[in-house]
């Protein structure tokens, strides 16, 4: 069935609010996502581990349709991602909250604008109330003196809260984060795991992680999933994963990268 | 060989396919007429200097030089005609095209492939904004609309630089001056060569973006692009400049 432009983005409460069936993906001749097929529950905590340069990132980005894979669909609350429809493209984005690796914060304009700019491109609030928005999720992110900065001027673990801010800002009902510790120290990327943890409890909405770091997510993460050579190794429980018969996937159950 | 030969035809391929989408997504909802004027700013004004800089000393230069053929032939009174057909019909649109594809284009390219490297763009995309019509098509219309006024700007930058010549030298006054360089110089003089200058903007807008946008490798990537947007479009400009002087002379040969 062919979505229309209305219906897209709408919640249907009894489809999983990332879907993935059958994706494959490749580039060039290397197969970098092998026929995977995954389901993340609304108000779940969903887990991606795996080790450097098997697809982790690649799947967060088909998930959001940046990238198209070749095989496979992908469904966001059950509206299929379709490259060729911008309209509903864009109305599934306007749901998703996407923290990038290394934040891509818009360098050309301050750590406030860059939060606000979605609520001025989405919204017709006002300037006012862009403000107080701002504001608050920058408060969230504990970055409420830093708003005037340029994103040059900050350091890696406050680029990141700044990017989950920008993130948070339409409130998204789906967060996808790719790696939130890669380049930080163990003590900052407990400082975005933690917030991270009280998004979860207080808003209930559905993340999906990608990372090879155990050892934070541990903390609210409910569902792990382990990407092996492009496939899906296994899924479960951390205590499901502890006991796979494949040694990549216990080792990174256990916390440790392979 | 042949890879090299296939490589070529796919990149010209893949740079008609480019342009083609700036021409029908500029016809398309958001048009974006904030950020076109604020690429308007970028693009044009920041150039503003350089064109005005350089249109001066060109037209001190241009008419110094013709000045001892003219004076050869005791024909001192037509520098100034000159001066004014060499800058609106020949040379000024081409110059003027040369100078933003080095100062605007390099910068459209590093900025495009700056973005494309640190996600900005998937970024933009991830925000719901298509990033398409917010980078490329804003800075491709500003190119197009800021050429012919930039390019008007250096003629009459080039103008004064060739009266302050005659001027000091000849002791010519303003009037007589700009009597001769405007005598016999119509809109047909005029209009055609700026016209071309659309499509100037348009190349060298089109295919910065296109090195900017399709950026990849890193730090490496972003030099690339710079580079080659300057390399490009000046070559296509030059090569465009032929064709369309032919089709000048050829419509208004009468």
């Amino acid at each position: 069935m062919r979505l229309t432009s209305n219906d897209a983005a709408t919640e249907n409460p009894e489809s999983p609010a990332v879907e993935l069936e059958h994706v494959s993906k490749r580039f060039g001749e290397r197969t970098v996502l092998d026929d995977i097929s995954l389901r993340v529950k609304g108000g779940e905590a969903f887990c991606m581990l795996g080790r450097s340069g098997t697809g982790k990132s690649v799947s967060l980005k088909i998930m959001i349709g940046l990238i198209q894979a070749d095989e496979g669909k992908v469904r966001i609350h059950g509206n299929e991602v379709r490259h060729g429809d911008t309209e509903t493209l864009v109305k599934l984005r306007k749901s998703i909250g996407f923290l990038f690796q290394n934040a891509a914060l818009f360098d050309s304009i301050s750590v406030a604008e860059n939060v606000a700019f979605p609520l001025r491109r989405h919204t017709k609030k006002s300037e006012e109330e862009i403000q107080e928005i701002v504001r608050d999720k920058l408060k969230e992110v504990e970055l409420e003196k830093e708003g005037d900065k340029m994103p040059s001027e900050l350091s890696g673990g406050m680029s990141k809260r700044a990017g989950l801010a920008r993130a948070l800002a339409l409130e998204p009902s789906i967060l996808l984060i790719d790696e939130p510790s890669s380049g930080l120290d163990r003590i900052t990327a407990e400082e975005i795991y933690d917030l991270l943890l009280q998004r979860k409890k207080s808003r209930k909405e559905t993340m999906v992680v990608v990372t090879h770091d155990t050892t934070g997510v541990k903390k609210f993460a409910d569902t792990f999933a382990v990407l092996d050579n492009g496939r899906l190794a296994a899924c479960g429980t951390l205590q499901e994963l502890g006991q796979s018969e494949n040694p990549t996937v216990r080792q990174l159950a256990a916390g440790s990268e392979t | 060989m042949r890879y090299w030969i296939a490589a070529f035809f796919r990149s010209v391929g893949e740079v008609g396919l480019f342009g083609l989408r700036v021409i029908r997504d500029t016809f398309r909802r958001p048009f974006e007429l904030k950020e076109i004027i604020r690429q308007i700013f970028e693009i044009g004004w920041r150039t503003c200097p350089l064109i005005l800089v350089s249109g001066f000393a060109l037209g001190a230069v241009l008419a110094l030089q013709t000045r001892a053929s003219m004076q050869a032939f005791g024909a001192e009174s037509m520098i100034p005609q000159a001066v004014s057909y060499g800058l609106f019909k020949d040379i000024g649109p081409l110059i003027a095209a040369l100078l933003v594809a080095g100062r605007a284009g390099a910068g459209i390219g590093a900025e495009l492939a700056g973005m494309r490297v640190t996600e900005q763009i998937d970024a933009l995309d991830a925000l719901a904004i298509d990033s398409f019509k917010y980078l490329v098509v804003t800075r491709v219309v500003a190119c197009v609309i800021a050429m012919p006024i930039l390019t008007t700007l250096l003629d009459f930058a080039g103008l004064l630089g060739g009266m302050a010549s005659d001027l000091l030298a000849l002791h010519m006054s303003v009037r007589l001056f700009l009597n001769d360089a405007f005598g016999t110089m119509g809109w047909v003089d005029y209009i055609p060569p700026i016209a071309k200058t659309v499509v100037f903007g348009f190349i060298i807008g089109t295919l910065s973006c296109y090195l900017g946008y399709t950026a990849t490798q890193g730090a490496a990537g972003v030099g690339r692009a710079s580079k080659r947007s300057v390399v490009f479009s000046s070559l296509l400009v030059i090569l465009a400049d032929a064709v369309l002087v032919k089709s000048i002379l050829f419509w208004y040969s009468g």
